[in-house]
């Protein structure tokens, strides 16, 4: 992440220069919502849109797997938030394309300031942004259990689906 | 190429066509976009949000904290007063979910 300061029409703006996410993930129903400092608050303080996935149903119709190697889920962002869970792989439609088996994250944990609408985050850039790493434990997560798979558009593009970034 | 672009209220996914020669317009004209993805919804960012992204901000200023650097995103488009969300549909295993669609831009005035 790096700063710089704009000055578009006389009002002056820091923009904040990220390097986006990979990942697509969403709370679980039954997830846990954390203060910033790691306390458990009502699931209600996240903030998360109405309608949370329902893994049970979704696990019950073989309609995802878990992934097939322990691992965890474990993003920050650059405000703070961060989320913690598990990778799975399934099915996942986006744009008029449908991936057949691609991988995301259902998350567990997670310190969210949402907006009351959304359900999670789908993140657009390369597979080194990835944030599901070997193991169980996402307090031990570092570069050297980080564990690089292909995000959902380039899912598609090894499908076959969309044509490659260039 | 892959083109996302926000052009009233639709994210295109497309081909970016070539100046047709040297010395014509920089602007690349672009194609029609094989598939779209209609925002759903545009979401003000929380107070809260916008609070604790200023202290971060303060903090990698101050050399205090760079945790996140490198790492993660900020999801809001840049723009004068800035500060919010847009929300796509993906289909996740059979169910439909909101989702923020991370554009890895943001801006705080």
């Amino acid at each position: 992440m790096s700063l710089s300061s704009l000055t578009p029409e006389g009002q002056q703006l820091l923009e904040i220069r990220a390097h986006s996410s990979s990942d697509l993930w969403f709370p679980a129903r039954n997830f846990t919502c954390l203060s910033l400092n790691g306390t458990a608050i009502d699931q209600a303080e996240c903030n998360f849109g109405p309608t949370y996935f329902d893994i049970t149903k979704a696990s019950t119709a073989g309609d995802l797997a878990p992934l097939n190697v322990t691992n965890n889920f474990n993003i920050s962002y650059g405000d703070g938030e961060y989320a913690t869970g598990t990778g799975y792989i399934g099915s996942v439609g986006f744009a008029g394309i449908t991936v057949a088996n691609t991988e995301f994250s259902v998350v567990e944990q997670a310190y969210w300031e949402g907006d009351t609408v959304t359900d999670g985050l789908i993140g657009f850039a390369n597979p080194l942004l990835t944030s599901i790493f070997s193991g169980s434990d996402p307090t031990v997560d570092n570069s050297t259990n980080a564990r690089e798979y292909l995000p959902w558009f380039y899912q598609a593009n090894a499908d076959g689906l969309v044509s490659p970034c260039e | 190429m892959l083109v996302f672009a926000l052009l009233t209220g639709v994210i295109a996914t497309g081909s970016l066509a070539a100046p047709a020669s040297r010395g014509a317009s920089r602007q690349p004209a672009l194609v029609t976009a094989p598939n779209t993805i209609p925002i759903t919804a545009v979401v003000p960012r929380s107070q809260r949000k916008k609070d604790q992204l200023n202290r971060h901000i303060a903090m990698i200023r101050a050399g205090v904290d760079d945790r996140w650097a490198g790492d993660g995103a900020a999801y809001e488009f840049f723009g004068p007063g800035s500060g919010v969300e847009y929300a796509v549909n993906v289909t996740v295993a059979g169910q439909n979910v909101s989702v923020i669609f991370d554009t890895g831009r943001s801006a705080a005035s």
